[in-house]
């Protein structure tokens, strides 16, 4: 199946099993949000629904609201570089309803990040990182390797507040949930792992979100062209720093992330498996604006080429 | 009116040929055409004083920047990546600053910036002159900029381009009241005209200016229109009616215009820009993309463009 669709029949879902809200700019049919994840769904579900004016920071508060008066509600922001203008309901509110009160919020705030498009500096972010470590406040990174629209459900239906962060070049993409070409699928301590199949690595490549078919297509040209033998780690939980770390069998790793490398997922992640001995690094995008011409983008944005350079520089260490 | 022709047809054929480009996979990202709204930053520039006043503008500023530029070369330069871009082909479609000009992407933002640019002004001689569109309007924090340049009373002048949609969501169906009762609560100044009828919008616009410039405080002038193209790219309009797309394409400003002028002069100033913006086109598409290795030569260089 793929991914847009998954995720568009756990919505479906969602609004028959618990009547969930769906709301946000332009959700409504015909337009079906601005990457069409719920093109549709108004006409079947009337009322559930709803597009909003365009304010992001109230549509938010409005959201979170609802869900403290126990509606389960989908919150959806147009492209994942505005969620900044959610920050302060997520971070000061939902997560405080939840932390401090002890409240079960039903409520996920969906954003598509990433880059790759053109198109430009304010809609190609991957910002996801500054909203980790806020206690009270989940974010989670759907893939093409876990089924987006189970990992939905599960995230709503948790009663935790959640950032659930998509990726604009997966939703056209065929979701991959078993054995595929060279690998071995295995679901582990809320991670996916993907090995090559006979082969005992010795290199685990860790990773989230968008670039994970990425990283799975590093581990073939390793394999083919290095005879290096990698395994990938995919998380779909970003807090849970422990149970990324507990999937790593190899003892050297590679965090790699979206996001620009400074401050990042990947340095804390990178940090937590050194703790535990193991010789890790951490790469990402450059630290510099996305630019929008092509070339320029492709130098800033993390690349296959760069992955595989980085580890075969530390291939000997 | 030829002269106003001439310039709004620039945009209309520089919008269209984008449009083709696009649908031929040439230009990458994203775009926002202006089309049936050209006559709006077309006279709204006419009393811009490029020494002295900033412009913000919007998402939408492709018609902008070429009424305030004139340069279609630069601009397309932009959008395809090159290094002749007005921001060496960095910031794309929707992020571009130029002398006094500067946008970004994030709907409304600007509008919001703009007040705090005005407060400067009040130093000095110029003002600033801020585009924003029905949707932006929504946003709290051009709610909270248009209360402190009221409050603080600074030289502002508002353009909203009411074109009725914020993509496909009908502005009425998400708002209450009216752009004039909301603006008009704080004490602002407030003026409504509409793209159809050029002179009064002509008009009004000029008195805005007269107004901001002589009392020195902010000024909200509402212009109604409508776009005759998607809202982006791939948009095909399926939330309006045929009956509104075909009301709004006899209504277009430009035939209003066309309707002053003979048909040879008409043959002659289109054939003229056509020719032109296929020049430019072509010019751009074989200048130098840009690399990332200038990068860090565009920010050395960027320091010295700044001079709001
Ligand atoms: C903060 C923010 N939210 C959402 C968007 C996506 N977006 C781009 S334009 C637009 C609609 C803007 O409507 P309006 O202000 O009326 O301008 P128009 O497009 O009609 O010219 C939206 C929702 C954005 N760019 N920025
Ligand atoms: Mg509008």
């Amino acid at each position: 199946m793929k991914y847009i669709y998954s995720l568009r029949q756990a919505m479906a879902e969602l609004v028959i099993e618990k009547q969930a809200y769906i709301l946000g700019e332009d959700v409504s049919d015909p337009y079906g949000g601005a990457f069409k994840v719920t093109k549709g769904l108004s006409a079947k579900y009337p009322g559930h629904v709803i597009s909003t004016p365009m304010c992001e920071q109230g549509i938010t508060a409005f959201s979170i609201g609802m869900a403290l008066a126990g509606e389960y509600v989908i919150e959806e922001i147009m492209f994942g570089d505005f969620i900044t203008l959610a920050a302060d309901q997520l971070i000061n509110h939902a997560a405080k309803f939840y932390d401090l009160y002890g409240q079960k919020l039903h409520i996920a705030v969906r954003t598509p990040s990433g880059g790759y498009r053109g198109y430009g500096a304010t809609h190609s972010q991957s910002l996801e990182k500054m909203f980790l470590g806020i206690p009270g406040l989940e974010v989670v990174a759907a893939n093409i390797f876990y089924d987006p629209g189970r990992l939905l459900k599960s995230v709503l239906k948790s009663g935790k507040p959640a950032l659930f962060i998509e990726n604009k070049l997966d939703y056209s993409k065929e979701i991959i949930t078993e054995d595929f070409d060279i690998y071995q699928y295995e679901e582990i301590h809320n991670c996916v792992r993907i090995s090559i199949k006979g082969e005992t690595p010795w290199w685990s490549i860790v990773v989230y979100g968008g670039i994970s078919g990425l990283a799975v297509d590093v581990s073939k040209t390793l394999l083919f062209d290095e005879e290096i033998v990698a395994e990938v780690i995919v998380v779909s939980r970003l807090n849970d720093v422990t149970s990324t770390v507990s999937a790593v069998r190899t003892n050297k790793v590679l965090v790699i992330e979206e996001g620009t490398k400074q401050f990042g997922w990947g340095s804390q992640v990178a940090q937590a498996l050194a703790e535990e001995g193991k010789k890790a690094w951490h790469t990402g995008t450059r630290d510099y604006c996305i630019p929008s011409s092509k070339r320029a983008e492709e130098a800033v944005l993390i690349q296959k080429e760069d992955i595989i350079e980085y580890i075969l520089k530390k291939e000997d260490l | 009116m030829t002269r106003l022709y001439e310039q709004c047809y620039m945009i209309r054929a520089f919008e269209k040929r984008v449009e083709e480009e696009f649908e031929k996979g040439v230009m990458r990202g994203t775009t926002h055409g202006c089309i049936g709204q050209e006559i709006i930053p077309v006279l709204t520039m006419n009393y811009v004083e490029k020494d002295k006043d900033v412009v913000t503008g919007t998402h939408r500023c492709h018609g902008q920047i070429l009424a305030y530029t004139g340069d279609p070369f630069r601009l397309v330069s932009e959008m395809m990546g090159k290094k002749s871009g007005f921001n060496y082909g960095m910031g794309g479609s929707q992020h571009i600053k130029y002398e006094n000009y500067i946008t970004n992407g994030v709907t409304g933002g600007m509008a919001a910036v703009g007040a705090g640019i005005a407060f400067s002004m009040k130093k000095k001689e110029g003002i600033v002159i801020s585009f924003l569109g029905d949707g932006g309007f929504q946003e709290g924090y051009v709610q909270e900029t248009l209360n402190m340049a009221q409050t603080f009373q600074v030289p502002i002048l508002y353009i909203m381009e009411n074109n009725k949609y914020a993509m496909s969501t009908c502005t009425e169906n998400v708002s209450s009241g009216t752009v004039q009762s909301r603006v008009t609560a704080i004490g602002m100044q407030y003026n409504c005209t509409s793209s159809e009828n050029i002179e009064e919008l002509d008009e009004k616009i000029n008195k805005a200016f007269c107004f901001v410039r002589t009392e020195r405080k902010p000024f909200f002038l509402e212009v109604q229109t409508f776009r005759l193209c998607g809202h982006s790219k791939s948009d095909e309009r399926e939330y309006m009616t045929e009956d509104e797309k075909q009301k709004n394409a006899e209504n277009d400003p430009l035939l209003k215009l066309k309707r002053t002028l003979s048909l040879e002069k008409i043959r002659q100033i289109e054939g003229e820009i056509d020719l032109l913006i296929d020049d430019v086109f072509r010019r751009a598409d074989k200048e130098q993309e840009m690399k990332f290795e200038d990068y860090q030569e565009v920010k050395k260089n960027a320091d010295s463009i700044t001079k709001l």
